[in-house]
């Protein structure tokens, strides 16, 4: 690990403006992706998540967006300040996209082997027949039998998750380096899920690329993730390797988030949830306590009086909570906590 | 818990599709098929399966929202498909659903007031003024605040519809409710939220309760008995803790290894789980439909579609090699 | 917190509170209203504005503007500015009629279709078949068939707008017809009249207001070109499309007889087109704020 990450998110912040208000989408999101690694944003709507992705993207609207402070260095290379040509290289280039829902990232009046090569033409100056070549290779890739008939089908002709599978090809196509994944099999059955996470696991591990993972689904990260970020109302709460931060949970969301799952076993059975009451906060000022407080379990008067900076809370894991201790202590008994001690 | 609530006898529902052109001819598409199945008072029945295996039509055939192309349903021992309108009017109090989506299950042009006293007007359950109280009881009940009622759903949230969904379902004091994903489009903590509040409200009024959710921890957690079904099949039935020690079926197995759960074991780099593609529900396969992606399947179960049989005490499965199955994973 | 808040409310009063609610949240569609209403405000105030639009004066044929006519007078010595403010009483009462119409019989055959199945798919091939003659066509055919009058170009132009409401309103009903909250009304004891006033019209009610602003444009054109045929209406009555039917004659010595109304006829349709284009626009779920409307 002594090579330098491939993405590093400098004090990220975000603050959408409207005719209404502002609203502090991201507050000082800072965070990095090693070559290779999958790395994995958990957390409930409207977290951040997917608006930290669109910004590394550059994909949000201009206007009534603006970043008040931060970096987002890929490859050593500021994309905030990058233009607009530079994006678009970038941009399904050495980054590649999977959303939600497949069907939007497809035109419905083109093949799908049409659509992947003319990405592979555009970020790689190919003949068509070239490129063509190279779609059938993709979907070999992602494993879609009879590959060569399957370039001819048009994106309504597939199942849920063919249509994954096309878009992870679509992605993948001209060797990204990082690969960013927006909830990619929420939409999906399970079975189709466990094959597209294997997948995108498999993958990565041939080509060597990295892997943003965004989920609001502590399961899939626990299925594949190497490291954890957990965000709430915009902040990153904590972070770190999968195995630490599920073993150690140092944060009372993630305790939270933890202690609200079914849990399988007769002693478990039909037994009251955690709730974690309350709601997200109101995002349109700046909190300068703990934005969690009003709904921890944990919660002290210091916790509703200053910022928790993210501190270290293990070997590589960092947690934004000055209960961190008490917060471990509690989960020691919680069943996944003690599956992974 | 002994006594019957719900029958199925040889339920099916077939759907004509491609038709209504002038050229094309329609094709028969069994979105349920031949299902029998007993659901006792007071018992949680899951009900799981991926997208298009038929849960959802046969929520919506016991609700009576459709009918059924074959067999009969019971419910509390009447056949009330074959009833006259008003007396299927007059037994529909006694069950309710729940849906999916909080928002589209509810009117978006309705207040919260006026979507929870539609019931209690629909069955003139008292005077105006009975109802405006029971209303507030009811929300209330469900974890609402007074001045939620005066809001339009959009102005609410997720968490706080549902509440509403599941006021209005509990308002004629039914005696059965039809939960159809009544957890999936919401997040973690507001998950439990729900489950909590319909844990509670089936322990004070009794209900009897069908719960259907493709998160196999959610059923799990909640069910008495579980059914799977596959291409509008119930392939095995279980009591819960046999079924999520290990099903008997395959499919039961490929649906339990594949389900992403947040424990180490479940980490399997690099091997996938799940094999093939679900078959067309247009042009399933011949004999057991899950043949085809099947590890252990044999000529037999080409020729023979494998019926619901007894496997162990209250376990019943649709596979000709159960046992076997059991046996080779032993 | 009281009774009244329980009971169903009207239809009415709700539709009135949930118009001003829309109003306030869109301001061009109040803008364009606001127009409209004005231009109304001139037909209906006609006899006040201007002088008798009828007046003939041979000896003050084709003059050009003065101080006693503001925009000159037409080839029969009519003022051509009373006959303008007046027209604007034809085209405005042709065009919301035949919108209103077109919506209160569009939307009760849509249902029908949008519910019965057989009946239904009878009800679409009519349709069909009526939207394979050209509308304007249509109603000059209707109109000659009928005896002279404002009401007869009225019926003759809303019989062809018919198959466009119904169908909008069908896709529309069988749109409603798959939601949650339909199945959840069922499910609660909510059958017959009180379902579709309820929960079915409401909730097609944005696009049936879009397409019914579309209807009042185009019967707006109608009229015009009927009037300009001298079809349906007698010449005596002032109208925009009559007028430019008579202007036709003097059209290379004296243009602005054919601009005045043209101008006025562009300006009203354009501002119907721009409210129902908003329209669309401010009621499109995807665009707008989920729920309002």
């Amino acid at each position: 690990m002594s090579a330098p990450p491939l993405l590093k998110v400098e004090n990220l912040s975000l603050r959408f403006t409207g005719k209404t208000g502002s609203l502090h989408a991201l507050s000082d999101v800072s965070f990095h992706v090693e070559k290779g690694e999958i790395l994995s944003f958990v957390g409930e709507s409207g977290c951040g998540k997917s608006v930290t992705a669109m910004s590394i993207l550059r994909l949000l609207p201009r206007s009534g967006v603006s970043y008040p402070t931060g970096r987002i260095l890929f490859d050593g290379a500021d994309l905030r300040t990058a233009s607009e040509r530079q994006m678009q290289r970038i941009r399904g280039g050495r980054i590649g996209m999977i959303f939600q829902d497949p069907m939007t990232s497809f035109t419905p009046v083109h093949t799908v082997g049409m659509q992947i090569a003319e990405t592979v033409a555009q970020h790689r100056g190919v003949s068509h027949g070239q490129a063509l070549k190279r779609a059938r290779q993709m979907l070999d890739l992602v494993r879609i039998p009879d590959a060569a008939r399957r370039l001819g089908a048009y994106p309504h002709e597939l199942s849920g998750g063919m249509r994954q599978r096309v878009m992870i090809a679509m992605a993948l196509a001209c060797d990204p380096e990082l690969l960013i994944a927006d909830e990619p099999t929420t939409a999906l059955d399970v079975t189709v899920q466990a094959e597209i996470l294997a997948l995108i696991d498999d993958l990565r591990r041939e080509l060597g690329m990295s892997v943003i993972l965004i989920t609001h689904d502590l399961g899939v990260v626990a299925q594949v993730a190497d490291r954890v970020m957990v965000m709430y109302a915009g902040r990153i709460v904590e972070e770190g390797c999968i195995e630490d931060v599920l073993a150690r949970p140092s944060h009372g969301y993630t305790a939270g988030l933890l202690t609200a799952l079914p849990l399988p076993g007769p002693h478990n059975h039909r037994t009251r949830l955690a709730e974690i009451p309350g709601a997200v906060p109101r995002l349109d000022r700046e909190i300068d306590a703990c934005v969690y407080a009003e709904r921890c379990a944990f919660a002290e008067a210091r916790c509703r009086s200053g910022l928790p900076s993210l501190a270290p809370a293990g070997a590589s894991h960092r947690a934004a909570c000055v209960r961190a201790d008490a917060v471990a202590a509690a989960m020691a008994g919680n069943d996944i906590v003690r599956a992974w001690a | 818990m002994s006594e019957i609530h719900v029958a199925l006898e040889g339920v099916g529902k077939t759907y004509h599709v491609g038709g209504g052109g002038m050229f094309a001819k329609a094709r028969p598409l069994y979105a349920v098929d031949d299902v029998n199945l007993t659901v006792m008072r007071g018992e949680t029945l899951g009900l799981v399966g991926e997208s298009g295996c038929g849960k959802s039509t046969l929520s919506r055939l016991i609700m009576h929202l459709e009918r059924p192309s074959t067999g009969r349903i019971a419910f509390e021992g009447t056949d009330l498909n074959a009833v006259p309108a008003n007396a299927l009017h007059a037994a529909r109090q006694k069950f309710q659903m729940v849906f999916q989506d909080p928002y589209a299950s509810l009117n978006a042009r309705m207040t919260a007031r006026r979507i929870l006293a539609e019931a209690l007007i629909n069955y003139r359950v008292g005077s105006r003024a009975a109802i405006a109280a029971r209303v507030e009881e009811i929300a209330a009940v469900c974890g609402l605040q007074p001045y939620h009622l005066d809001k339009y759903p959009h102005e609410l949230s997720g968490g706080q519809c549902q509440r509403i969904g599941l006021a209005r379902a509990i308002a004629l004091e039914p005696t059965l409710i039809v939960a159809d994903e009544p957890v999936s489009a919401l997040d973690v903590s507001i998950q439990a939220q729900i489950i909590n509040l319909i844990l509670d409200l089936q322990r004070q009024m009794g209900l009897t309760l069908i719960f259907v959710s493709h998160d196999l921890s959610v059923v799990a957690h909640i069910a008495d008995r579980v059914a799977v079904m596959y291409l509008g099949r119930i392939i095995e039935l279980a009591p819960v803790f046999d079924l999520f020690a290990g099903g008997a079926h395959p499919y039961t197995q490929m649906l339990l290894a594949a389900a992403p759960r947040p424990v180490p074991s479940a980490r399997r780099r690099g091997q996938a789980v799940a094999a093939g593609e679900l078959p067309s529900p247009l042009d399933p396969p011949s004999g057991c439909h899950f043949r085809p992606r099947c590890p252990f399947a044999r000529e037999r179960c080409t020729r023979e579609r494998p019926a619901l049989r007894p496997y162990r005490d209250g376990h019943t499965v649709a596979c000709h090699f159960a046992e076997d199955i059991a046996a080779e994973r032993t | 917190m009281s009774e009244i808040a329980v009971a169903p409310r009207p239809l009415l009063v709700d539709l009135l509170a949930l118009a001003l609610r829309f109003l306030r949240a869109h301001r061009e569609v109040s803008v364009m209203l606001a127009l409209i209403a004005l231009m109304a405000l001139v037909g209906i105030l006609a006899p006040l504005l201007a002088p008798d639009p009828a007046a003939i004066n041979p000896a003050n044929r084709l003059k050009p503007p003065s101080a006693e006519h503001w925009l000159g007078t037409d080839h029969l010595g009519r003022d051509v500015y009373a006959r303008l403010v007046f027209g604007t009483r034809t085209s405005m009462s042709v065009g919301f009629s035949v919108a209103a119409a077109t919506t209160l019989i569009g939307v009760v055959i849509g249902l029908y279709a949008g519910f019965a199945r057989r009946g239904g798919a009878i009800v679409m091939r009519i349709n069909d078949a009526m939207m394979s003659i050209p509308a304007v066509l249509l109603a000059i055919a209707l109109a000659s068939l009928m005896s002279q009058g404002l009401t007869a170009v009225i019926v003759a132009i809303t019989i062809p707008e018919i198959p466009r409401m119904v169908r909008v309103v069908r896709a529309l009903v069988l749109g409603v017809r798959q939601q949650p909250y339909i199945a959840a009304a069922v499910s609660i004891g909510t059958r017959g009249v009180p379902l579709v006033m309820r929960h079915v019209i409401p909730n097609t009610l944005g696009p049936v207001l879009v397409q019914a602003t579309y209807a009042c444009a185009s019967a707006i054109i109608a009229s015009a070109v009927l009037a300009f045929l001298g079809v349906g209406t007698s010449p005596d009555v002032p109208s925009w499309g009559g007028m430019m039917a008579d202007a036709r004659r003097q059209f290379r010595l004296h243009p602005d007889l054919m601009l005045y109304p043209g101008l006025a006829l562009s300006a009203l349709v354009l501002i119907v087109n721009i409210l129902g284009d908003r329209l669309s626009d401010a009621m499109d779920p995807r665009k707008a704020r989920r729920g309002i409307l």
